[in-house]
């Protein structure tokens, strides 16, 4: 580590230990009445800060990332844009939606299959998934 | 995670009664002079240093975004924090001199699957998102925070990996309970699979509750109840079958707690072989159960995907297979068998005889 380091990295906890989440779990449980009551307005308060984080989260990606974003339609062509590399890596989990290399990518699925067969023989045909190629399942159980 | 000591996962259906199971398990372990620690995965507690490293992981995730002034705390909530304290603490268990045994409680079968499932993919996206764009573009961030990228991301990798291979080490095992019910069998048998798939060794279900004759229960419901412990037998796969009554004994008195017990074939990375006969490659995937009768396999560049239960296994095709089609696959029981053959696009070609003279 250099002696640089960001607000968030764990070498800066004596300023900012109430903020992790990990205070909340740990602290002790309040001793009186008015501690209890204090607690319950700190907790109010990390509330109120989690909603109002969210919502700046939200205003944020929709200035900085959804705008640019909707000009992009391959996500391959843009890795500096932070939702097509998510898309990239969803994409690996089958989460993303088709692009046009995608759909060519299905069309050389289909030419692999045998005539007549879907691409799963006889077991439930799997969801279809961009970027994944079905095998056909040539055989049926005999062992069981 | 120093010593040798086992990791017993239990999970089970509702109602089955896992956490009591896993208590009398402690017990019996302590009976047989083994020390035992149990770990509570479904409500796992978070010491302080876990909190820092959760910090430094929302961190990373802020100066991905080139937000470095976003509250934490909007993004500690999005982590699948349980999971990765839960492993923290067995790998902390596991740690501990001396010990024997670490029993886990896993909670419920969907819980306990998330848990398995939890490392592998969660490696998995972080291989994907740490590129050689991101580092170029760290390495031209201010001074302090790629390092700080860098050291908190491959941190994380190495734990994740170092999960991965406890979940598929032989030291680890799980332990289905269950109640002598058809449906509940069933859905066990089914998370029996599944674990297999993740390659995580069930070596045993226990059939929980099991009423005893001189419980007034009626001859039918024992008769009933008997079925499903055959039917858990005859669908175990190697998988040892153990009734327990209300006594609450995990195991008969002549085995050792801390097993092993029995276990089944599972998928294992470092277990995948090829075949080569007649130009054509041949990938065995072995299976269990209903993942045998009715999984999928697709591919995905050079990867195979096995899909189950909405469940996905991706396996990285051994080298050979990555320069070849696959053709189809064949269902054995026991096993998919995927064939390749060669790509010839993607073949060096042997020289033609004049290029050679």
């Amino acid at each position: 580590m250099t002696a640089r380091t960001p607000w968030w990295f764990s070498g800066d906890t004596e300023e900012r230990s109430d903020a992790g989440p990990g205070a909340d779990e740990t602290a002790s449980a309040p001793e009186s009445e008015a501690d209890a009551t204090e607690s319950d307005a700190a907790g109010a308060r990390d509330w109120a800060g989690l909603v109002s984080g969210a919502q700046r989260v939200v205003d944020w990606a929709t200035e900085r990332l959804l705008a640019p974003h909707a000009e992009h339609e391959d996500p391959r062509d843009h890795p500096d844009c932070v939702i097509c590399r998510t898309m990239s890596v969803l994409g690996d989990v089958g989460l993303r939606a088709p692009s046009p290399a995608d759909q060519a990518d299905s069309a050389d699925a289909a030419s692999e299959q045998l005539p007549g067969q879907g691409p799963t023989g006889g077991a439930p045909r799997p969801a279809d998934r961009p970027g994944v190629r079905w095998i056909p399942i040539r055989g049926e159980s005999t062992g069981s | 995670m120093s010593n040798q000591a086992r990791l017993i996962l239990l999970s089970g259906t509702g109602g089955s009664g896992t956490t009591t199971l896993v208590e009398a398990s402690r017990a019996a372990a302590h009976d047989e002079g083994l020390r035992a620690v149990v770990v509570d995965a479904v409500h796992p507690a978070l010491d302080d240093e876990f909190a820092r490293n959760v910090r430094d992981l929302a961190g990373v995730l802020v100066g991905w975004l080139d937000a470095d002034d976003l509250p934490l705390e909007a993004w500690s909530c999005l982590l699948p924090v349980r999971q990765m304290a839960a492993w923290d603490q067995i790998a902390s268990a596991l740690d501990q001199p001396q010990v024997d045994v670490v029993l886990v409680d896993c909670g419920s079968l969907r819980e306990s699957r998330a848990l398995m499932e939890f490392a592998a993919t969660s490696r998995r996206l972080l291989d994907a998102a740490v590129t050689p764009s991101l580092a170029m573009r760290s390495q031209a961030a201010p001074v302090g925070s790629s390092e700080v990228h860098f050291d908190v991301v491959s941190d994380l990798r190495d734990r994740l990996a170092a999960v991965v291979r406890l979940v598929e080490s032989s030291r680890t095992t799980m332990r289905l309970v269950t109640v002598p019910e058809e449906a509940q069998v069933t859905r066990t048998l089914r998370a029996q699979a599944a674990f297999a798939l993740l390659g995580v060794q069930v070596e045993a279900i226990i059939l929980n509750r099991f009423a005893r004759k001189s419980e007034a229960t009626g001859r039918s419901a024992l008769t009933a109840q008997e079925a499903q412990l055959e039917r858990a037998e005859q669908s175990s796969a190697g998988s040892w079958v153990w009734k327990s009554t209300s006594t609450l004994r995990p195991i008969p008195k002549d085995r050792s707690v801390a097993g092993p017990l029995g276990g089944v074939v599972v998928l294992r990375i470092d277990d995948l072989e090829v075949v080569v006969e007649d130009e054509q490659y041949s990938l065995v995937l072995p299976l269990v159960g209903d993942a045998a009768r009715t999984a999928c396999v697709g591919r995905a560049g050079d990867e195979l995907v096995v899909e189950f239960d909405g469940l996905h296994r991706w396996l990285p095709l051994p080298a050979v297979l990555r320069r070849c089609h696959a053709v189809d696959a064949t269902r054995t029981g026991t096993s998919l068998v995927v064939s390749f053959v060669p790509d010839e696009s993607l073949w060096r070609k042997a020289p033609e005889p004049e290029q050679v003279a």
